[in-house]
């Protein structure tokens, strides 16, 4: 006999377990993943179930209620199997819905029966949210290839419902962009055409060649890009053109093997698809006009080969829930870069504004046990310093509304619609009028938003007076913070200006969080 | 009748029945001791029985429902019958020969007396109608048949009918033509209550007599003044092969119930009679139960020699036995530590029945009471009937770990005992799935997940045989118990896919029936055809228990032609046809037949050197490949894959038990001299005795007082 060896340790680990759950036009899919300590992801189960949730929302512009039911269906099981893992915090579970939910008009229905039911908090994702989440994903990868690291990739994934497109240069987002059209959605269409349907696959061709065309003059010029394309649609076209490998991270296909696959898929029913390759019929529908649109793209594209990444939005999502911050580094810069960008394109006060966007974030950190608020509040409080005064490339009267009108009706890589909003809001009440409810947009805000905006609203305002003079003067200061007033202390020997300026802008302040500041030489 | 024949392929059923052939010459081999003689002689017979319920009554369905389809061979279902009963016929008088005039003469000579009722002593005698009065007076009633029907007989049960002369004057007649019949017909149904053998003081060590026997003796008791004009006992087999339309059925578990009831019920496809029947009562039997000529067999001897078995492991007769051996301890999985941590060591391969099969029950029983276990998913296809492994899943459901078990409840035979096993485990409180529509699972996979420091680690059992204590000690089978990240990912993939939890995925490295298996067997036969034609070196072994799937033999054939060496250990059934030139020069057959039933599958391929072994719960039958969820399972560890591939290199070595398959379809055995040839099972015990005993030897002997633990 052998000495008596210990047991495998079996106390508690300190790995964490997270699930993120997706909805997509064609299916719901989960993946349990666990995090080491150092960090790494390691993917533990992915679980598919098929749903006809884009059929529903591409034709009837609604979500059936067997259709809704079917989903919970899908979800309770999914609920199982995560009270298999013991994984039950709402912090360790996150359950996004992409366009086919988001474009239904009864998505809240859809949303509360699902609460209702098995009690996830569904999030429809904004196209923004999923470029932020696909770039979190995809980036690793790039990361690891030296080659794709250098170089400029185009990086797309073609969906039932909407195509997501990224250009992405050393590690930098130039180009982000979803367009509203997708493999179901485009077969849906051209089904509702009523013609021969033997006539359906060179129709398809002409559409998704159109649509092809419509990608690549979106994107701006490129020299030798790498094209990396993502999606289950693809996945399964590598699958089965290699079909001895194993799965890889990253596959390259040569566009004419991979289009005469596309064709020989296109030419085939979506029955004869699910009874051959055992796929679901969604996504048999979907897979004929997504592998022709990759085809037709990267042929716009004169590419000889490309690219298939095995990442999906999960992936990204998943890293996103496990980033020391959620808002994370690097999604910040790239946030601010698009910024910059956006006020150059409105020939803004380059200096000027940058100093005043410092300013406000020196102002936030200075007086965080005032305002309370969180990371991403200050990245909001930082774009609305960049971009308060573009309105005035519109017209100095009323700039500020201009400004809002601007900023709310552009793309910030990244950023959900309700963020972009807020960052419109606060930088409209950089000046005149308090927040008042009437006002377009606050109303649709709840308490804690519109209290967030007046709180940003009311810094912003600060940070604008400390550079009245436009001169970049202050850079430094230091609170004091008394139960009635906060005085900034700030290294310098004339701020005459300063402090008049403060009198008439620190009205909001005053209001918001019932304290008096002034400021006084250092 | 148009022949339409394939030259290419044996038929299945001929092709099973020389398998039978081979069991039963292990009964007429006379270097076997007496009972394993007679225990093949057993096994030949309850073979058969089988075969009639299923295959011969699934030819019946398919000629009452006109289904003209036909075999790999070409013949359709009455060709097919044709063929079969002849050669059955020659098997039974096989069989009864050698009981007859060797097996009694050499029981004898073991102490073993089968006596007939009328060589009873007066002691004897007096005993067994003791016995009648006692047991079998009360127990059993004398069913009248009427003209218009007969009793149900039930399938496999001993009948015994009397023939009994009318008292005219007594009879009251109903109808005047009944006056016309001066004898009616009882039947009395022996029952599976009653012992089929009882044993009377003897000088011998053991004499006994046939419970038929005596009762047909005594049976006047029942029948006060009736003259018996002929009793006689017959059996007869009713068709088995109904399924259940899982794809309609709405309650599986209901639906099985009815099924089981049916069965007993199904159309009758064999009587079994004595050969001094008169014509008048075969002709009313055949009649009442819609029988022709070939339907009818002719015993010379006890009915239902299956029943041997019984004796055939009677203590107290070691002599005539084979020596028993042992299961050994594995020496790789060491009992003073958790089996976790032996399994995370290293990838452990058991070759069952020579290696225990204890390491698999224990990973389970322990998994059933261990904290860190967060779930625990077995499949369940045939179980015995005390399973440890049942209990210790009951177990762990009662404290509230998440356990999932697949139970088929369409195992053929089986039903009853898997419906019983899954109202056990339902109460219990575990999740079970009675099996996948329209498909049944055989794969036998069992999923541990654990949750450890290092996180969560899944812990893996794959086998070729099922999760049976009982046949894990009679049958040869192979089990991989791994934590292989890849394997146990996929493990959690099947059980997803098969639960309905999420649709099928590709897996890392195993391969599924009925989804990707096929494609995956003909992908890596292919790779060695195309080895082959560009001279690389290319060979290719498979042990199965059926080898029967044409699109499998027509790929193994265009191996052959390419010049892959192609070595094949088949147990039953083979319709590849070897040693034919133009298709299948390169391919050899041979066929083992010993005291442990083959039953593992194993497979080997070159692969350009980059050596592939594979175990997996399919034979390459189109019914593994199509209508079951099986799995293949790569085994990868250096030592397992060693292993296995001198293992199955074993099989194909000059051995005293095997056979060789010829391209006419005859099994032969090895020529000339066998006395001097290895035993492969033997060989394959003395291995795993040695690897046991070299372990212990190089670990002193030490002593572990039971500490109090602090």
């Amino acid at each position: 006999m052998k000495q008596d060896q210990k047991p495998i340790p079996e106390e508690e680990s300190a790995n964490r377990l997270v699930a993120v759950i997706d909805i997509g036009a064609t299916s719901i899919r989960m993946a349990i993943s666990q995090i080491d300590q150092r960090g790494v992801i390691h993917n533990l189960e992915s679980l598919s179930q098929a749903v006809s949730l884009g059929k529903d929302c591409f034709i009837l512009g609604r979500i059936e209620s067997e259709t809704i039911e079917e989903c919970v269906r899908v979800l309770k099981i999914y609920r199982t199997k995560l009270d298999e893992f013991g994984i039950s915090e709402p912090g360790d579970i996150q359950v996004v819905a992409t366009s086919a939910v988001r474009e239904s008009r009864n998505r809240l229905l859809f949303l509360d029966r699902v609460f209702i039911a098995t009690g996830f908090e569904v999030e429809p994702f904004d196209e923004a949210e999923l470029h932020r989440v696909t770039f979190l994903g995809i980036q690793p990868l790039l990361r690891q290839r030296e080659d794709l690291a250098n170089s400029t990739n185009v990086i797309c994934e073609i969906g039932g419902g909407s195509t997501e497109m990224l250009v992405v240069e050393s590690g930098n987002v130039l180009f982000s962009e979803t367009f509203r059209l997708g493999s179901l959605r485009l077969r849906k269409s051209l089904e509702a055409i009523s013609g021969p349907m033997s006539e359906l696959p060179n129709i398809m061709k002409e559409q998704v060649r159109q649509m092809a065309n419509r990608f690549k003059r979106s994107i701006p010029k490129l020299k030798n890009p790498q094209f990396i394309g993502m999606g289950g649609d693809l996945r399964f076209a590598a699958a089965q053109m290699y079909s001895d490998d194993q799965e890889s991270e990253l596959r390259e296909l040569k566009i004419g093997e991979f289009e005469e696959f596309a064709n020989s898929i296109v030419a085939k029913s979506p029955d004869e698809l699910v009874n051959q390759y055992s796929v679901s019929l969604p996504e048999a529908e979907s897979l004929g006009p997504s592998l022709l649109a990759y085809a037709q793209l990267v042929k716009a594209l004169r590419l000889d080969s490309f690219h298939v990444s095995n990442t999906n939005l999960r992936d990204g999502l998943v890293r996103e829930m496990i980033l020391p911050e959620v808002w994370g580094k690097e999604f910040r810069e790239q946030v601010i870069r698009y910024s910059l960008n956006l006020g150059r394109m409105y020939k803004f006060d380059e200096v000027y504004s940058t100093h005043v966007a410092d300013l406000s974030h020196a102002l936030f950190r200075e007086l965080h046990s005032e305002h309370g608020l969180d990371r991403k509040h200050e990245l909001i409080l930082y774009l609305a310093a960049l971009l308060h005064e573009i309105g005035q490339f519109v017209n100095q009267r009323g700039y500020h509304k201009h400004t809002l009108y601007l900023i709310r009706n552009s793309d910030f890589f990244g950023l959900g619609q309700k963020d972009i909003l807020l960052v419109s809001l606060v930088a409209r009440y950089h000046r005149r009028a308090h927040p008042q409810p009437s006002h377009d947009g606050y109303t649709s805000l709840d308490r804690v938003d519109r209290i967030t905006v007046s709180k940003l609203a009311a810094l912003l305002r600060i940070a604008i007076s400390l550079n009245v003079t436009r001169q970049q003067k202050v850079s430094e200061m230091q609170a004091e913070i008394g139960s009635e007033w906060i005085q900034l202390r700030i290294p310098s020997t004339e701020l005459s200006l300063e402090k008049l300026a403060i009198q008439s802008a620190g009205t909001l302040f005053n209001e918001t969080f019932g304290k008096r500041i002034t400021i006084t030489e250092a | 009748m148009s022949e339409n024949r394939n030259e290419k392929f044996f038929n299945r059923e001929l092709s099973w029945l020389e398998f039978n052939q081979r069991v039963l010459n292990e009964a007429f081999d006379e270097k076997n001791p007496t009972l394993e003689r007679l225990k093949f002689l057993a096994i030949c017979s309850s073979n058969l029985d089988e075969f009639f319920m299923v295959r011969v009554g699934g030819l019946h369905l398919s000629l009452a429902g006109r289904d003209l389809s036909r075999d790999l061979s070409g013949l359709d279902a009455e060709q097919q019958l044709v063929r079969i009963h002849p050669r059955v016929r020659k098997m039974v008088a096989d069989q009864y020969s050698l009981f007859n005039d060797s097996l009694l003469q050499a029981l004898e000579c073991a102490g073993i007396r089968v006596s007939k009722f009328g060589d009873l002593d007066e002691i004897q005698l007096a005993q067994v109608e003791k016995f009648f009065e006692e047991e079998v007076y009360s127990s059993l009633s004398p069913i009248a048949t009427e003209e218009t029907s007969f009793p149900l007989v039930s399938n496999q049960t001993l009948i015994l009918c009397f023939r009994l002369e009318v008292d005219q004057e007594k009879q009251r007649p109903l109808i005047d033509d009944e006056l016309l019949f001066n004898e009616r017909y009882v039947v009395l149904p022996v029952g599976k209550k009653l012992p089929r053998f009882i044993f009377v003081p003897s000088s011998k060590k053991l004499e006994l007599v046939f419970v038929e026997d005596i009762i047909r003796n005594l049976a006047g008791r029942f029948f006060k003044n009736q003259r018996i004009i002929e009793s006689f006992v017959f059996r007869v087999t009713r068709n088995a092969d109904m399924r259940v339309d899982d794809e309609v059925a709405s309650d599986l578990l209901e639906s099985m119930e009815d099924l089981l009831d049916e069965r007993t019920t199904g159309e009758v496809v064999r009587m079994e009679v004595p050969p001094d029947v008169s014509q008048e009562s075969l002709s009313y039997l055949k009649s009442r139960l819609k029988l022709v000529d070939r339907d009818v067999y002719r015993c010379d001897g006890p009915l239902a020699l299956s029943n041997l078995m019984q004796l055939a492991f009677a203590s107290g007769f070691e002599k005539d036995k084979v020596p028993a051996l042992t299961p050994q301890a594995v020496p790789s999985i060491d009992p003073s530590e958790s089996i976790f941590a032996s399994i995370s060591r290293s990838d452990q391969v058991l070759f069952h029945p020579y290696q225990s099969f204890e390491p698999v029950v224990r990973l389970i029983a322990e998994a059933a009471s261990d904290d860190s276990v967060l779930a625990i998913k077995q499949t369940l296809y045939r179980t015995s009937k005390y399973s440890k492994i049942v209990h210790a899943l009951q177990r762990a459901a009662e404290s509230g770990k998440n356990v999932t078990v697949i139970l088929e409840l369409k195992a053929r035979f089986d039903e009853a005992r898997n419906i019983h096993w899954a109202r056990q485990l339902e109460n219990a409180g575990a999740n079970v799935i009675y099996g996948v529509r329209g498909l049944k699972t055989h794969a036998k996979a069992t999923l541990i997940v654990r949750r450890e420091s290092s996180g969560i680690v899944r812990y893996c059992h794959f086998g070729t045989g099922n999760y049976n204590e009982q046949t894990a000690g009679i049958y040869t089978d192979v089990s991989l118990l791994t934590s292989d990240p890849d394997l146990g990912a996929d493990a959690a993939e099947f059980f997803n896919a098969i639960t309905g939890f999420s649709r099928p995925h590709k897996f890392r490295k195993l391969e599924m029936a009925p989804t990707g298996m096929r494609k995956k067997f003909l992908d890596m036969i292919a790779i060695e055809t195309a080895n082959a034609k560009q001279g690389v070196r290319a060979f290719l072994r498979a042990k199965v228990n059926s080898l029967a799937d044409s699109e499998i033999i027509e790929s193994l054939y265009q191996a052959s032609e390419a010049g892959v060496k192609v070595e094949l250990n088949v147990r039953g059934i083979c319709c590849l046809r070897p040693g034919m030139k133009g298709y299948s020069r390169n391919i050899r057959v041979v066929s083992l037949i010993d005291r442990f039933l083959e039953h593992a599958r194993i497979f080997h391929f070159c692969h350009g050197g980059d050596e592939r072994v594979f175990i997996s719960s399919a034979d390459w039958m189109s019914r593994n490949l199509d209508k079951r969820i099986e799995l293949l399972v790569p085994v990868e560890s250096a030592v397992g894959k060693e292993r296995l591939i001198s293992q199955l290199g074993a099989y194909f070595e000059p051995n005293d038990k095997a056979y060789e398959l010829d391209s006419e379809g005859e099994f032969s055995r090895v020529k000339g001299n066998r006395s001097g040839l290895p035993n492969t099972q033997l060989g394959f015990y003395r291995a795993a005795k040695e690897e046991r005993v070299a372990f212990e030897s190089r670990t002193p002997t030490s002593f572990f007082p039971h500490k109090r633990v602090d």
